[in-house]
């Protein structure tokens, strides 16, 4: 069973960590026993002399080369682990089906069509096809929000792509048995302006949900 | 409205909630925060700035990119500690020595303009002494002093960090404490 005293060392070690202001009051036992007393002065001295050590510091190029070598783990992490691929692959499927809903509602001809008015081009012209395949891969952007919170700048670039890609790869094949009506030459027109669409509103679409950032004390 | 503190956006554990969404403003605002005590624990323990800087880089970047491993309710500190405390014994490991502790080069403190150059005589005679008083420690008492003062760590936080219970880091500091008290009365 622990005495009076060893019971006291327990209390007057939290009173000494915790900064406590009046010692004797948080540990009576002290105002008692002046072996305790005369014990406590002397750790609180040594503790106190531990506090006095110089602060020491790094310089900014630690942070730098720390930053940096975040930056090629984020890389990594994106083109290399499922972590990576998997928002990648719920951004692309989450564009498809936008850009699949859309094209249910406002069929490729009739924005084809549209297109040819606004810019007053020829019916063979392949430029309205270009960019009526660009209206259907603005719903790429959509998948940005997956990446809002999401790593650094290129962190988020790289996953916009991936998303990109991914949304191509599943997004091409059906939008050329879509328009297999068209010639090849605007069919071909049509897919790459689906592309650009697809990169550019994506990355465009990054620049837009951007998450609102932690406000804290250093 | 509950009240509870760790609620605060600007708590550690979540700022850490975020990091492990991937958020790299958070994680350089627990860098921020966090950085010198963990520097000042490696560079105390190894007594080599150089490699204190790996630790501490080390560290940092395995918070990052072990940011998954982290349970939400676990205290952030005791996490990064633990993380620190292990870099610290891989370098020991590594160099096959014993840590050279406290050599006047490697641990200059940080100039104070106001200072004149007799007060940084005597504080850097002082911090040589309490320096080698640490080196004359245990490494399991030394590690203890460290977590508690150097990084500021409360009793729970250390046990967690080292795995000891609560009562064997209180006997470890009561004990580090004693012996250093011994060691700085020598002239």
């Amino acid at each position: 069973m622990m005495d009076a005293c060893e019971q006291a060392h327990e209390a007057f070690l939290d009173a000494l960590v915790t900064g406590h202001p009046e010692p004797g009051v948080a540990v009576p036992h002290l105002a008692v026993c002046p072996r305790c007393a005369n014990e406590f002065s002397g750790l609180r001295q040594t503790w106190q002399a531990l506090g006095a050590l110089p602060e020491v510091t790094t310089g900014d190029p630690v942070r730098a080369r720390l930053l940096k070598r975040i930056r090629r783990a984020v890389v990594w992490e994106s083109l290399c682990t499922w972590s990576g691929w998997v928002p990648a692959a719920l951004a692309a499927t989450t564009g498809v089906g936008l850009s699949l809903a859309l094209a249910l509602l406002v069929p490729y001809s009739l924005v084809v069509w549209l297109c040819q008015q606004l810019l007053q081009l020829s019916g063979t012209h392949v430029g309205p096809y270009v960019v009526a395949g660009a209206v259907y891969g603005l719903p790429s952007a959509a998948g940005a929000w997956v990446w809002r919170r999401q790593r650094t700048a290129i962190g988020r670039v790289i996953g916009t792509l991936e998303a990109s890609a991914l949304f191509l790869a599943i997004l091409v094949p059906v939008a050329a048995f879509q328009c297999r009506e068209f010639g090849s030459a605007q069919q071909a027109a049509f897919v790459w302006g689906l592309a650009g669409g697809a990169v550019v509103f994506g990355l465009a679409g990054l620049g837009l949900a951007r998450a609102p950032r932690v406000r804290a004390r250093p | 409205m509950t009240g509870f503190a760790s609620d605060a956006p600007d708590r550690d554990e979540a700022l850490m909630a975020s990091v492990r969404e991937g958020d790299v403003h958070a994680f350089r605002i627990l860098y921020t925060r966090h950085h010198r005590a963990v520097f000042a624990f490696a560079l105390r323990s190894l007594g080599d700035r150089g490699e204190a800087e790996d630790v501490l880089q080390e560290t940092f970047l395995r918070v990052y990119t072990g940011r998954r491993q982290y349970r939400p309710l676990a205290v952030f500190r005791a996490w990064l500690f633990t993380i620190a405390r292990h870099q610290v014994i891989d370098q020991i490991r590594r160099r096959r020595v014993q840590p050279l502790l406290e050599t006047e080069d490697s641990l200059e403190p940080v100039a104070h303009p106001a200072a004149s150059p007799l007060q940084e005589l005597e504080a850097r005679e002082f911090s040589d002494r309490v320096g080698r008083a640490l080196a004359c420690l245990p490494s399991a008492r030394r590690e203890v002093v460290l977590l508690s003062r150097v990084a500021g760590l409360t009793h729970e936080e250390v046990a967690r960090v080292t795995g000891q219970s609560l009562a064997a880091v209180r006997v470890a500091l009561h004990r580090a404490l004693r012996d250093l008290q011994t060691l700085l009365a020598r002239p």
